[in-house]
């Protein structure tokens, strides 16, 4: 099968299998269901993830094509796992405010499958790590790259922290009912996220331009 | 990142010092193979230590390298 029938085909299996195990309100398959869904999410990733590295090493393999450097491989892999990490909030995180405002008992079991996500993160970064071992990871230009993207997402930053400011400062008592603390934490995670979510991409924009023009 | 206006001969030494590769050049210099990508296209100004570092590699003088664009 050629690789761009490949992520053809991978890409939304990916997706797919990232909404089954992660968003679908917990549907008790059994342990053979459970089982079976859980493999098969784990197989189309490393499907994908095994095509990913395939496209990488045939690029530093060619002369003629640029490669993705270490710096941007991590840039993309931050971009998809905040990515993850950001809709699953955005597609959850309400469950996670009781009726009363405080922390309702979903809560705990949707903070364990972010936590999933970031172990998964923390481990594909080994995986690359061990396989950069005995190449140049980061110099000059990707710390350039890296200051200008974090000075991106520190502007993001600091206009949604005077947004909320000014939203807080200047709202009628009334129209601010919805914001107990819990909904007033979730609403401060997705602005922390948003600005990774600026960082990452402004980083691998840089690089894919600079790239796309060689 | 927009180019710069600076000029570079890397290409050309690159090829004149047995057609050196752009991964052995990146081994040499202590960088990625994609700056050393960035460089040739003139999409990247690299600091004064790197340009040392290129010329060293080619065994000539930075000024044989690098060149302001007027």
């Amino acid at each position: 099968m050629s690789r761009n029938l490949r992520y053809f085909v991978l890409v939304p299996l990916s997706v797919a299998a990232f909404y089954v195990l992660f968003v679908l309100p917990d549907v008790d398959l059994g342990w053979p269901g459970g089982l079976a869904v859980l493999g098969g999410a784990w197989l189309v990733w490393y499907l994908l993830w095994a095509t990913l590295q395939e496209s990488a090493a045939m690029a530093a393999r060619d002369e003629s094509a640029a490669p993705v450097s270490p710096g941007e491989q991590r840039a993309w892999i931050g971009l998809v796992f905040t990515a993850a990490i950001g809709a699953y909030y955005l597609l959850r995180g309400s469950q996670m405010v009781a009726a009363d405002g405080s922390m309702a008992p979903e809560a705990s079991a949707i903070g364990r499958h972010i936590g999933m996500l970031v172990v998964g993160w923390l481990v594909v970064m080994q995986l690359l790590r061990h396989r950069w071992r005995d190449t140049v990871e980061q110099d000059e230009r990707d710390r350039q790259i890296e200051a200008r993207a974090c000075g991106w997402a520190r502007v993001g930053l600091s206009v949604f922290v005077i947004g909320l400011a000014v939203m807080f400062a200047f709202s009628p008592l009334e129209r601010l009912a919805w914001a107990r603390p819990m909904a007033v934490a979730n609403l401060l995670i997705v602005g922390l996220m948003a600005s990774c979510l600026l960082e990452y991409l402004a980083t691998g924009m840089a690089y894919w331009h600079d790239r796309r023009s060689a | 990142m927009s180019g710069t206006p600076i000029d570079n001969s890397i290409r050309k030494l690159r090829f004149e010092h047995g057609e050196m590769t752009q991964q052995a050049l990146a081994d040499a210099c202590g960088i990625t193979r994609q700056t050393v990508i960035a460089l040739e296209g003139g999409k990247y100004a690299p600091s004064l230590e790197l340009a040392f570092r290129i010329a060293h590699a080619f065994g000539v003088g930075v000024e044989d390298v690098f060149r302001w664009r007027r």
